[in-house]
């Protein structure tokens, strides 16, 4: 078992203080010490009466946290970020509960039906139950003493009345209840928390009060901005392993299930007023089709040129078949939101950690190499046979690490989410009717472009032999200068629409489904896995050089990329991939585009992206920004305090960043102006 | 796809996602061999008629590879995804500007100058039209009229470049026959086919007054129904590298203004020819 995990799993009364410092490793040791202690000095652990459980926790959280009233915003929305609860386990996060429920809903007669469900899972529900409603009532006792405007106190106060008991009714009303249930998630530790399909949950309020003349369009956009900028509030707290790692992320439009498309005026607001903002945090993510309304594609080309990073694309022309093929039930899979990044997940139904883990596929190459005698390995079939054997058991190692979590006992997502009541479990137990983990990936561009520099090299060429490249790989090509960059300068194959380098990855992709196709996790789920991941720049570090230019701890390619391949190019890649078995656990094309070439060809930028639904890519998200502004940037932050730039998953401020990831987003900068 | 015959063309470069080089998104193929030696050429490499050697960083690398019009057509088809527009093959024949706009993406042939090798890709051309793609070429017209005449068969939409039209200046400074010029450019006229005339304002060279009068006088005299605008290219630095790569020297050209670059609209404009200055 890890440290990591023993941290999680055992020490939980001491691991609460980890959320809150994480994000500060990357200023270094000093640089953590001076910000991390005087986070650490004012945290407070919040425990309930009588023997430890994490809902009498929960409670006296409610009771205590302070509550206090933002007067630039029309929501009442507070964290105390210095109160927590401590809880054993790893706390769900990289998730998104389903608020139509309590949107469209009452959340009390939610709370009821799993109280009524009676033994500890029942008790349990009934100390969240009356949690949120004491949640509520100091809301409103607080909204009365400071709220200044009448008006304003009027409304929000009728709002939190009602907030639990019924349907909201109107549109305002709507985005408050999402605003309170996040507000409640983000304070009991949850982290990367999604806001869900809010155009199709709020559909309803939004109609009727535009019908009925409560609201004009133009107040509802004021409300939308309004919305997100609350959201943006809390900024570093919300911040997970990088400021502006947050994974507040709203989902927008959609395939129907009858194949028409879903998108409302919600849609195109929720995308101009996040362009409108630029604030890094939160992003919107606009599922895309073939028959998706070009106007609206349109809108969300011109949202890129606010430079902010959003929206990401998902096709849901590729990516709800795969769900399909997965067995996840019809109904579900056209609801499909995304965990804090790109990583499709069912709200309502699911437990699924889909950013449970990064896998290396370029590991297990590396310790092939190294544990075996070389001198064998006479054909490429040959060199694949080994390294695939390698992978198997690379694989087989990391699923079991999976084992090792235990999630915490969380009550009121448990309550949100279909499986629970019915099996009366928690959902850490296994409660979900979906159980499933995710892992993402890096590695995929060094293994495939270094197994294809060895087959020309040693196999049709026989330049070399595998046992001296890989001599000189393993000393980091020191003395052998010339050697790394004649393995640099071989066209880069991963990424481009060379049909070897599809037929390889496909290969790799398709060994990988058969190794993971039997693992069931503790808790009855599968297996999910994606070419994408956080961790190209971490994760990478240790790893010993490759066969294709990187050299020892060199940062991995971003998710689908290339330094020198065109946009047409990587979609095409991305297009021919093999998504199926369990393969979709997050598949994004990233590009970098400079915001002149975005701004001088926006019309043919539009073509572009219509044409690329078509070509079949999976997800598609990139970052407009020139080199020259990052260069600029790096050497002078204060003259771009508002520099946004996309990172993994996420936006954040460019001088937020540590120094290796300007460097990177520096170097793909240059790199793609060089390509375009 | 039917085989084709077996004569090689000598390419420099096959890009991809071209935006400039026609409507839509293109793949524009950049012949080797000119028949000009225009001093401003951001293309050197694209001059000889031969493969030539250059070096970069210390490493040398080669410009020209032979293609079939098989490999041509593999390299062409790869984004056949993103040539899409409004208007269809049938529809190609336009003779409004604002149709410019609603044509399909192609595939673009460029250069040095692409009318060199068309018989080594005609055939190539005849398929691609078969299967609806838009075929757009960057001519100087400087080239024979058989080889005029194989690419209005052939091409969809012309780009035709106006240079210096002072018949000694022609000679002397870009090695062109102005004569031969006039003559291809009426052939293509009396075609019908689209086409869109490029100018490019060099200072010293194509920008004197008298160039320019010249210039407006012979789209006046022309009075097409095809010729849907000009477009006035500024003359830039980004072949520069190029040039040292070659190993040859870099033109030291001097920079028009962007005030001097609206005048020359405006006076081109006075050809009742929509005019507009091109960006790169």
């Amino acid at each position: 078992m890890s440290l990591k995990t023993i941290i999680k799993n055992d020490l939980w009364h001491i691991n609460y203080i980890v959320p809150f410092t994480a994000k500060y490793l990357q200023y270094g040791k000093l640089g953590y010490l001076k910000r991390a202690l005087p986070v650490i000095a004012k945290v407070r652990v919040v425990k309930g009466a009588g023997k430890r459980d994490v809902s009498k926790d929960i409670l006296e959280l409610m009771h205590n946290v302070n509550l206090e009233v933002i007067e630039d915003s029309s929501f009442f929305y507070w964290i105390d970020e210095y109160k927590t609860i401590a809880v054993k386990g790893n706390v769900l996060s990289n998730f998104c509960i389903d608020y139509d429920r309590v949107v469209n809903g009452s959340f009390n007669d939610i709370a009821d039906k799993a109280v009524s469900i009676g033994g500890i899972y029942g008790e349990r529900a009934a100390h969240v139950k009356e949690a949120i409603n004491a949640l509520r009532n100091r809301t409103i006792v607080t909204l009365k003493q400071y709220c200044a405007d009448h008006i304003r106190r009027a409304r929000s106060i009728l709002e939190f009345e009602d907030i639990l008991e019924k349907p909201a009714e109107h549109f305002h009303e709507g985005l408050q209840r999402v605003l309170f249930f996040n507000q409640y998630m983000w304070q009991t530790r949850h982290g990367l928390n999604g806001l869900g399909r809010l155009d199709k949950i709020l559909d309803r309020l939004y109609q009727n009060d535009i019908a009925s003349g409560a609201i004009a369009k133009d107040e509802a956009y004021e409300m939308v901005k309004d919305f997100m900028n609350t959201l943006n509030k809390w900024y570093v707290f919300k911040s997970s392993s990088i400021l502006g790692d947050i994974g507040q992320i709203v989902i927008l439009g959609g395939l129907n299930p009858d194949g028409s498309y879903f998108c409302n005026d919600l849609t195109y607001m929720f995308i101009k007023a996040q362009a409108e903002n630029r604030k890094p945090d939160p992003k919107t993510f606009l599922r895309v089709c073939k028959n998706m309304p070009e106007e609206l594609l349109g809108v969300a080309v011109d949202a890129l040129k606010s430079k902010t990073g959003s929206p990401l694309f998902s096709n849901d022309d590729v990516v709800i078949p795969q769900l399909k093929q997965f067995g996840m039930p019809e109904e579900d899979i056209y609801n499909y939101c995304v965990s804090a990044c790109w990583e499709p997940f069912i709200p309502g139904k699911s437990l699924d950690q889909n950013n449970i883990k990064a896998f290396d596929f370029f590991k297990p190459l590396d310790k092939a190499l190294k544990e075996n005698s070389l001198s064998d390995i006479r054909s490429f079939n040959a060199l694949m046979t080994l390294y695939e054997k390698s992978l198997e058991k690379e694989w087989k190692a990391f699923l079991k690490g999976l084992d090792e979590y235990i999630w915490a006992c969380d009550p009121f997502v448990s309550m949100m989410t279909d499986g629970c009541n019915e099996k009366g479990k928690d959902i850490s137990l296994g409660g979900a009717q979906n159980c499933n983990y995710g892992v993402t990936s890096i590695g995929m561009g060094s293994v495939v472009d270094s197994l294809l520099n060895l087959k020309e090299l040693v196999y049709d060429k026989k330049k070399y032999t595998l046992q001296e490249l890989n001599d000189w790989r393993q000393k980091d090509y020191k003395g052998e200068e010339n050697v790394f960059q004649e393995l640099r300068s071989m066209p880069k194959r991963y990424a481009h629409d060379d049909e070897e380098s599809i037929g390889l990855t496909n290969r790799i992709i398709q060994f990988s489904n058969n190794v993971v196709k039997d693992y069931i996790n503790p808790i009855g789920g599968k297996i999910k896995f994606g070419l994408s991941s956080p961790f190209y720049i971490r994760d990478a570090k240790g790893v010993a050089a490759d066969f294709a230019g990187r050299k020892k701890g060199d940062p991995y390619s971003t998710h689908i990329s290339s330094i020198d391949a065109t946009y047409t190019e990587v979609v095409n890649f991305a297009g021919k991939l093999d998504y199926s078995g369990h393969a979709f656990n997050g598949n994004v094309v990233d590009f970098f585009v400079s915001p002149s070439f975005i701004e001088n060809n926006t019309e043919k930028f539009k073509l572009f992206m219509k044409a690329a639904i078509n070509i079949g890519y999976f997800q598609m998200q990139m970052n407009i920004m020139d080199s020259k502004t990052l260069i600029d940037a790096k050497q002078h932050p204060d003259k771009y305090p508002g520099l946004i730039v996309r990172v993994w998953g996420f936006s954040a401020y460019f001088n937020d960043l540590p120094e290796d990831y300007k460097n990177v987003l520096i170097e793909r900068a240059i790199e793609s102006e060089k390509a375009a | 796809m039917t085989s084709m015959p077996n004569e090689k063309i000598l390419i420099t470069k096959i890009q991809r996602f071209s935006l400039h080089d026609g409507p839509g998104i293109r793949t524009t193929i950049f012949l080797k061999g000119c028949s000009l030696h225009c001093p401003w050429c951001c293309n050197p490499e694209n001059i000889s008629h031969e493969i030539e050697p250059y070096w970069r960083n210390g490493i040398e690398g080669k410009w020209g590879n032979w293609y079939s019009q098989e490999e041509l057509y593999n390299e062409v088809i790869k984004d056949k995804g993103y040539y899409i527009g409004e208007l269809g093959k049938e529809d190609f024949f336009i003779k409004d500007k604002k149709d410019i706009a609603r044509l399909p993406g192609g595939v673009t042939f460029s250069g040095g100058e692409a009318l060199l090798q068309i018989k080594a890709y005609k055939d190539l051309l005849e398929i691609l039209g078969g299967e609806g793609v838009h075929r757009t070429i960057e001519t100087s017209l400087f080239a024979s009229k058989e080889q005029v005449r194989n690419a209005i068969e052939n091409f969809d939409l012309f780009y035709v470049d106006i240079k210096m039209l002072e018949a000694d200046k022609c000679r002397k400074t870009l090695g062109g026959d102005k004569n031969l010029y006039i003559d291809n450019l009426d052939y293509l006229i009396r075609s019908e086919k689209p086409i869109i005339f490029r100018v490019p304002i060099i200072r010293g060279y194509t920008d004197s007054e008298e160039n320019i009068d010249r210039i407006v006088q012979l789209i006046l005299k022309i009075k097409s129904s095809n010729i849907l605008k000009i477009e006035l290219l500024k003359g830039h630095r980004l072949g520069e590298q190029k040039y040292l790569d070659l190993k040859k020297e870099v033109p030291k050209m001097k920079d028009i203004s962007d005030e001097e670059l609206l005048l020359m609209k405006k006076t081109m404009s006075s050809t009742g020819v929509h005019t507009e200055i091109h960006k790169i």
